[in-house]
Order: C-alpha cells, then structure tokens, then sequence
C-alpha cells in the first residue's frame, strides 16, 4: 500500500497517481549523486523548505546529456528514465510580478530564494550557493551580489532548457539597469516551461 | 483520506487546507499590520531599488503612502500617493485574496485567473509608463 505524499490518501500497490488527489505515487529527485530528500531543507543547509503540494511537472524523458559533457553526474544511463522534480512547481508570473509590487520588493526576496534553490535542483547543482545566502548577500552589498547571480542563474537558465542562447548576459544587463523583476520573471518562465 | 490525526508531510488536515500557510499568511498580515503602525508613527518606508537606480517611480511606488493614508481615512492623499492602485483596489484584493486561498488548500489557479493577473500586470506597466510621463 502507498500512501500518497500530498494528502495522504491510501493507494493501491499498482498505482503511479493517486486516487484522491492525482499527485504522482513515485517520487525520485532527479540524479545527484544519490541525495534522496525530497524537502529543500536537507540540500540547502537546513533552511525550511516550504512544501509545495500542487501539481508535480516532469521533464518527459529529457536528455540533458547532450553537449554538456562536464556537467554533473554520468546520466547516459538514466537517459530513459522521467524525472520528477517533487520539490519543485510552477509558480505564476503575473502573480508574482503583482506581489513584488505590491511589497514594495519584499517577495522579490521571498521569490529569489525559492527560484535559486529550484533552478540550482534542475540544473543538476546541489552544491551551488542556498537560497538563504543569497538574500543574504544581496542585502548585505546593496544589490551587487545579486547581479552576479542574475548571470550565475542565467547559466544554469540555458542548461535547463537547453538553448544556445546567452540568459546569463541578458539578465545581468537587465539587472544592471533596475529591472532585477524581468530577469526573475524570465528564470521562472524557463522553470514553468521545464516543468510543463 | 487522512485521519484527523495524521497530519502527512504537508501540514495537511482533512478538510484540505495546508495549516502552515494558513499560519505563514497570519504572521504576513500581521507584519503589515505592524509595519502600518510604524509608519502611521512617523516611521521610515522601504527603500526602493528601482527608485534609487533609475530615479523614476514604478508602478508600485506609493503604495505606503496610500495605505497610511487609508488608513486614516484621507482619500485625496491616498489618491495623490497611487491613483492606479487606488481605482484598482478591489480587483487587486480580489486576485490577491483568490489566489492565497487556493494556496493554502495547495490548489493552483487556473489559465481564467492567470489571465486576470496578466490583464492587472499589463495595467500595472501601462500606469508605470504614464506616469513617469505626464
């Protein structure tokens, strides 16, 4: 019997979704060097992850093999396999956008933290800086580290969706000119497009 | 279903409302609340990046203002600190009220809703625009 890990429901053996709520049975974090936690909180330095009980998305059979050679684990073998980001959903723009407004850009922080310690999932990099540091940083020198991220995140933006395009220059030059909001609105979009 | 006792990796009780939203939404409202205080107190707003870097206001910019002014029943200020916002006040809490209370049952909005808050986006950029032009 499984039991389902958004709401609880008690599922069959056979089941992939369960019959309450639909939420996948089977949860794998994608390959990182066998890191099994399915909550933000083990990878990113025991921040509380918040949980995220709507609909799980999946890369359907995605190779992100091809052209980065250096990057991460072998995933040659697991070529074939889903992956299944348990942590991670898609969050919507326009809603986001509005917060940050309407906080005067104090869910923007909210937002960045969330984002970095996404993208960091999906682009194979655990080890990469917490989202917690992050917003730390950013504060502390007044929004210089932050355009260094806007270019980190940027990187990790093209890897993920597995363009040739230059994210990270884009967003560092929007950052640059006071509008952070669209780089982070372009980091999401790639994270919902990812996820869909 | 879950019993009531088992509260699952989610906080989730059985009437389907995630109580670690429910409470992180509470302790929000209550740090607006605070902060309304402190600046009907003569206390200092949030700085603004954008307003810094750019010198101009976004479309946001204001909306301290307008809620202390609210607040304290002044409509002519309050339409002075952010007349966009002001008109839009119920459509505004609307989306936001709609939107938190699918959040904290864990449900996402669906494609009607999303387009609600494109159309208000869209509103907010055209009003950001103008008013750093008239």
């Amino acid at each position: 019997m499984k039991m389902c890990k958004r709401c609880g429901a008690a599922n069959g053996d056979s089941g992939k979704f369960c019959v309450e709520c639909g939420a996948p049975l089977e949860s794998r974090s994608n390959r990182n060097g066998g890191a099994q936690g399915q909550s933000r909180g083990n990878m990113y330095g025991g921040a509380q992850g918040q949980s995220r009980g709507n609909m799980y998305g999946g890369a359907q059979g995605e190779d992100f093999y091809g052209g980065y050679s250096d990057r991460g684990p072998d995933r040659s073998a697991n070529a074939q396999e889903e992956i299944i980001y348990t942590d991670v959903a898609p969050r919507s723009i326009a809603v986001s956008v509005i917060l940050t407004i309407v906080t005067c850009g104090i869910y923007f922080f909210y937002w960045m933290y969330h984002l970095n310690n996404e993208i960091n999932e999906m682009a194979q990099e655990p080890m990469a800086t917490g989202g917690g540091t992050v917003v730390v940083l950013s504060l502390v020198t007044c929004g210089i580290y932050t355009l260094y991220w806007y270019y980190k995140m940027g990187e990790r933006c093209d890897y993920i969706a597995q363009t040739h395009t230059s994210n990270n220059v884009l967003y560092l030059i929007l950052g640059i000119f006071g509008l952070g909001i669209v780089s982070v609105a372009l980091m999401q979009d790639t994270v919902n497009r990812a996820l869909s | 279903m879950n019993s009531g006792t088992d509260l699952g990796s989610n906080n989730q009780h059985t009437n389907g409302y995630s109580s670690r939203n429910i409470l992180f939404l509470l302790l929000v409202c209550c740090a607006g609340l605070a902060f309304l205080v402190w600046v009907r107190c003569g206390g200092a707003g949030i700085p603004c990046v954008f307003h810094e870097v750019t010198g101009l206001k976004c479309p946001g910019c204001g909306i301290t203002r307008m809620i202390a002014a609210l607040s304290a029943g002044d409509l002519g200020a309050a339409w002075r600190a952010n007349p966009f916002l002001l008109a839009t006040l119920p459509y505004l809490i609307f989306l936001l009220a709609y939107n938190a209370f699918r959040w904290v049952r864990n449900e996402r909005t669906g494609p009607k809703f999303e387009a609600a808050a494109v159309v208000y986006c869209a509103g907010l950029v055209i009003f950001g625009v103008l008013r750093n032009l008239v």
